[in-house]
């Protein structure tokens, strides 16, 4: 746990590569436990869309968030920063009366994520077909690069998202450089984390100690949370004063019955 | 102070258990729900098998007044068998999702349960007389040759063994293309509204072939689908008024005099989220599971995975209280994500009858009429006032009055007490299931150092959870289902 006050060091960033690999391993075990959950007969869709809501979300935060609140004080400010905190809070804001329909404009920031969102986008519309019956058929192919054209608001996104993107270091793993190679596309979700280096996994997954130490690390960005009220013992009797109450709810009733 | 969550005076213990004891429990056995009927006479559950066992409070002992009755079984029926949809090729699962009573209008009782897609009206009656003389039968059904009989007689009602029939008098199928998480039932005792994971419909008792679409979230394309609706319930007093909560940890309460379809939420509840404690974890365990009202229907209670929030009606941007329940399960978020606990929907309840506020707003009544009050009951003002600092001032006032219950990992569930700000943690266990047996508070260690009694986070078992409990209606009598045994437990009355 982190004690409070205290700074963060150097070695913080450079352990960021714990995070990455929780990250991975995250990843790896939401499009199993996607797929296990589309094989079963009933499928729910609360826990898929929460599954897919995950995964984007793993998407965007392909940093550590710098952005989270310092218990020591202000964190010095970094180029990335600012557009991170952005689409965090993009993520976190209150919902506009519509609800569903303002959500699509929160994942659609960096280049990168075009094809994990068309593979998101094809995990939904199976589902659809699977739990709808056929109505979700209708709705037309959407290729990554329209669902961006549709919304000219977030043109000032993109281009922070980008600015993001160049100015970050190249830290980061397999999977960042596979999406931007890959042709952007509807392309089958098998074939596109089919050039991930899945030794990361194997390791992640098999072991759960080391993602229980994983998320030690992550712990260390988390502030103490308060402890519960603890119980201390009474010393009071209660046998007169239940009487006493039963006597006064007495009067109490006749007092407003009258 | 003594409250519900503990103190020397106001102790739980148990009363009885239901259910098989064997190690290997049958899938089928595990009950899925658990409802008090509103006088608290009736208890029902419903399992996985579709099975409804309602058990009846007996009277109490006439020369052991002090002691409660017990529950017994009433009536055992199959509320709802496995279905498969052929045009899907989806199993629809039996499994009773939600039981709720109708509140009592004649000798009858009334009960709706559902499953995933179907809701049933069950009308459980007894018998216990049976009409003998037969004119054109003989006592065992054969009928008589009609040129045989000679002189009528009048059938007479003769008493029998006292017999409960459940029967179904309305089934409302085919409106829900998703599965139903919810029902409830309106304070105008006519309809109840029934939710899915993206609609709410508004149905009539009466009437089984139409239903209102009150409440439609299915975008127009699948894919921008990222919230789905996870509890709804009627405002207990006013009928035109509902609330439902979204997996994205935020409520909307409606209006049905506004829209036809309430789309646009009149009221919108979500808490901003911490950013200090944000994980890749952070939506899912935001998930609302249940949504409570409080019996005055001013406030509301939440559950998401990690704590309870009560929320205040007029208050939108913030819970006005916030519990705690398994906080320790935070840096295990990803163990709980990879085994599919961090999926589990717990529910919560509040305890019978908020009598606080009850008690508060008689007390207001009374300071408004106590005129009247001397004249009528020639009370002596001096003595009025006496009556009046005394419950003020009382210890016991505020206490016990209002508490929420929730369930946990391992066979425990949670108590918080809203006067007092106590809480306490009890285990439903055979091992502490003798009568009467008081419940240990049990303890969970967090820090490096168990203390004796403890129990390690890691030592926990999340194969038992309770996710289902609830709360007498007028008696401090709880019901919790432990996978598929049925705990009571009482308070102790010294």
């Amino acid at each position: 746990m982190i004690s409070k006050g205290q700074k963060r060091k150097v070695d913080d960033v450079v352990r960021s590569g714990t995070w990455e690999s929780q990250r991975q391993s995250v990843l790896g075990i939401s499009l199993v436990k996607y797929h296990r959950g589309q094989e079963l007969m009933e499928p729910s869709l609360r826990r898929s869309v929460l599954i897919a809501n995950t995964l984007r979300r793993i998407h965007l935060e392909n940093k550590p968030p710098y952005g989270l609140v310092d218990l020591a004080g202000p964190v010095p400010p970094m180029v990335p920063a600012k557009p991170c905190i952005h689409r965090e809070s993009g993520l976190g804001v209150v919902n506009s009366a519509s609800g569903v329909e303002d959500k699509e404009d929160v994942w659609m920031s960096s280049e990168s994520d075009f094809s994990l969102s068309a593979a998101v986008s094809s995990i939904l519309k199976e589902l659809d077909l699977t739990v709808d019956g056929g109505l979700g058929a209708q709705a037309p192919q959407r290729t990554p690069f329209r669902s961006i054209e549709n919304l000219p608001g977030d043109l000032g996104l993109k281009r922070s998202s980008e600015g993001c993107r160049t100015s970050e270091g190249v830290a980061f793993g397999s999977v960042e450089e596979v999406m931007c190679s890959s042709y952007l596309q509807d392309v089958k979700l098998d074939k596109l984390f089919h050039d991930i280096d899945t030794s990361v996994f194997d390791r992640e997954m098999g072991v759960r100690a080391l993602s229980a130490a994983a998320s030690d690390e992550l712990l260390k960005y988390l502030p103490s949370l308060s402890s519960v009220p603890s119980i201390s013992p009474s010393l009071f009797s209660l046998n007169q004063t239940f009487r006493d109450l039963n006597e006064l709810e007495h009067i109490m009733e006749i007092l407003v019955e009258s | 102070m003594a409250g519900v969550a503990g103190g020397n005076d106001f102790q739980w213990c148990f009363s009885q258990v239901k259910g098989a004891i064997d190690e290997d429990v049958a899938e089928a056995d595990i009950i899925s729900t658990v409802e008090f009927n509103h006088s608290g006479e009736l208890l029902a559950t419903g399992d996985k098998g579709g099975r409804v066992v309602i058990f009846q409070h007996e009277q109490e002992c006439k020369n052991r007044p002090h002691l409660r009755g017990e529950y017994n079984v009433y009536s055992t029926f199959q509320s709802h068998e496995p279905e498969f949809d052929y045009l899907k090729s989806l199993e629809i699962e039996e499994k009773i999702n939600k039981i709720r009573w109708l509140p009592q209008q004649n000798s009858a009782h009334f009960l709706l349960s559902t499953n995933d897609k179907t809701i049933k009206l069950w009308k459980i009656g007894e018998r216990d007389k049976r009409a003998e003389g037969y004119n054109l039968k003989d006592e065992d059904g054969r009928l008589r040759d009609p040129f045989r009989i000679t002189s009528l007689r009048v059938p007479v009602l003769m008493p029998m063994d006292l017999m409960v029939e459940a029967s179904p008098r309305r089934v409302f199928a085919n409106a829900h293309t998703y599965h139903i998480n919810s029902i409830s039932v309106n304070s105008d005792h006519q309809t109840y509204l029934s939710a899915d994971d993206l609609r709410i419909n508004l149905w009539h008792l009466e009437i089984t072939d139409r239903s209102f679409n009150i409440v439609d979230i299915k975008p127009a394309n699948m894919e921008e689908l990222t919230e789905v609706i996870t509890a709804a319930e009627c405002h207990p007093n006013q009928c035109n008024v509902f609330v439902y909560s979204s997996s994205k940890g935020t409520i909307r309460l409606c209006d049905m005099r506004t829209a036809a379809l309430c789309d646009r939420h009149t009221k919108f509840f979500e808490e901003p989220e911490d950013p200090s404690s944000r994980s890749f974890f952070s939506e899912i365990i935001s998930s609302i599971s249940d949504v409570k009202f409080s019996h005055s229907g001013r406030y509301m209670m939440t559950r998401d995975y990690l704590s309870v929030k009560v929320w205040d009606l007029n208050m939108e941007n913030r819970p006005v209280e916030t519990y705690q329940v398994h906080e320790y399960l935070r840096s295990k978020l990803c163990s709980l994500y990879e085994n599919d606990c961090i999926f589990d929907k717990f529910e919560c309840c509040w305890n019978g009858s908020d009598r606080q506020e009850t008690l508060a707003l008689s007390l207001f009544k009374a300071i408004c009429t106590y005129n009247v009050v001397l004249w009528t009951t020639f009370l002596p003002i001096c003595k009025f006032k006496e009556y009046l600092w005394r419950i003020i001032n009382d210890p016991l006032f505020p206490s016990f009055l209002s508490a929420i219950m929730t369930g946990s990992y391992n066979n425990f569930f949670r108590m918080f007490d809203r006067n007092t700000r106590k809480d306490i943690t009890l285990e439903a266990s055979r091992e502490s299931s003798k009568p009467r047996a008081t419940l240990k508070p049990r303890k969970v260690s967090t820090g490096g150092k168990r203390k004796k009694d403890e129990i390690s986070v890691d030592s926990l078992d999340f194969n038992k959870k309770i996710l289902h409990t609830a709360w007498h209606p007028k008696e401090n009598v709880i019901a919790v289902a432990a996978t598929n045994n049925l705990y009571i437990f009482q308070d102790k009355i010294n």
